[in-house]
């Protein structure tokens, strides 16, 4: 029997927030690579969000996978479908990776990282095994708890933000805040791709762009507003050299004694945003080994997905250091895979339109 | 924690038997190599006592 999953266009965009907030930049280090604009360079990378998206309008309805397979041919199609899968994984590692060295480093020392992942990778395939309809569903719950979190630590921050020292603006010129969108895209919010295992079951699949965007927009004043609040408390150069500065600073407003430790905040939004992400993508590798093998039921494949992530996890990094390192190797991989492949395969699908529409007008006349 | 993890992949990887009747042949070859690799990923991890990371494999490519 085949699945047939249905979610609304709301449901879309919540779940778009939650993926976007999954990113979690504010928390991540050497978010400062845009210098000391290193929040206008957070806010131009997404709008790069909405030119991906924009691209995508082309083939609406269409799931990256047969996306593929319309514009390269079955072959060379099935080939970039197993390629993106590939890198899907090693997206899904990597922020497994970050969620273990946030656990490993901030709360539980002593923890064995294979058993954090495990953990976290087994909640998050089971999250799958759900189903979409499921997931959209939590998404409308957790989401407004996450953003009001968010929201909270962000007025309470307010008496100690220093906002002259967000100015001068573009003292540097505009290069370091064009290269740090850059980078944060490519890092960050290149692998909105893979939203599309969400996005291409919306109610009114024309409309999906305009559903999304709603969500994104959310995620990004939350953010934007976030990474900026960490440039007005601390200065940027001791942010670069913070490996979670979204948690230090939170840590850092002071209440007196009616309000302590409100880092928690910043630690609940990362573990639940971050779930979701990693449920989504392994959502999205289930799905194309269900394309591959012609199977019905994405869910199927969700269990050896979360744990095959899980080991991968664990041959990637085994230090926050690692972890940049690495991160510097998936810089190269996606400037390929996140910008010159997609240009290529629009540029491949108007070649195609063109010809598939001289050749009918051919047969006409 | 050998236990802990066994339960996590037991429960993962244990499937729904009418689900696995359900599906075609390919697929249920391709969970069966998903499996292999993920459980014998993990035991390496678990048993062998240094694993050397990506990372470590990439900068010792050239030695």
């Amino acid at each position: 029997m085949k699945m047939k999953e249905l979610i609304s266009r709301r449901q879309v965009g919540i779940c778009a927030a939650l993926y976007a907030l999954g990113c979690n930049v504010e928390a991540v280090g050497m978010i400062s690579q845009g210098g000391r604009d290193g929040w206008l360079a957070v806010a131009l990378a997404f709008l790069l969000i909405y030119v991906y998206f924009c691209a995508l309008k082309f083939f609406p309805g269409r799931s990256v996978f047969q996306i593929y397979e319309d514009v390269l041919g079955k072959a060379l199609g099935k080939l970039a479908v197993v390629g993106m899968l590939l890198l899907c994984l090693f997206n899904t590692a990597l922020n497994l990776s970050f969620f273990s060295e946030v656990i490993g480093t901030l709360a539980l020392v002593q923890t064995p990282a294979l058993l954090t992942i495990c953990i976290m990778a087994g909640t998050a395939a089971l999250l799958v095994k759900v189903g979409i309809e499921g997931m959209a569903r939590l998404g409308e719950i957790v989401l407004w708890v996450v953003v009001a979190a968010l929201v909270f630590t962000l007025v309470l921050s307010a008496s100690q933000a220093r906002s002259e020292q967000l100015l001068p603006v573009f003292s540097e010129g505009a290069a370091p805040v064009l290269k740090g969108a850059l980078n944060i895209f490519i890092r960050y919010f290149g692998d909105f791709i893979f939203f599309t295992a969400i996005a291409q079951e919306v109610h009114e699949r024309k409309k999906v762009c305009r559903s999304i965007l709603p969500g994104v927009a959310i995620a990004g004043a939350v953010m934007i507003a976030l990474v900026a609040r960490n440039y007005m408390m601390v200065q940027y150069r001791a942010l670069e050299k913070m490996a979670f500065p979204g948690y230090i600073v939170a840590g850092l407003i002071d209440l007196g004694d009616f309000f302590q430790r409100l880092e928690v905040l910043t630690a609940l939004v990362i573990q639940t945003t971050k779930l979701f992400k990693v449920a989504v993508q392994i959502l999205f590798i289930s799905k194309g080994m269900a394309h591959l093998c012609k199977g019905e039921d994405y869910r199927f494949f969700a269990g050896p997905v979360g744990l095959l992530s899980g080991a991968v996890t664990l041959f990637l990094c085994k230090s926050i250091l690692e972890y940049y390192e690495i991160l510097r190797v998936y810089d190269a991989a996606g400037m390929v895979l996140y910008y010159a492949l997609p240009l290529l395969f629009a540029a491949a699908a108007v070649i195609r339109a063109r010809f598939i529409r001289k050749r009918n007008g051919d047969l006409s006349a | 924690m050998l236990i802990a993890c066994g339960i996590i992949a037991a429960l993962l990887i244990v499937p729904d038997r009418t689900r696995f009747r359900g599906q075609n042949r390919a697929a249920k070859l391709c969970y069966c190599a998903l499996c292999t690799l993920a459980l014998a990923g993990l035991a390496m991890l678990v048993l062998l006592p240094h694993v050397p990371s990506l990372v470590e494999v990439i900068r010792n490519w050239g030695q």
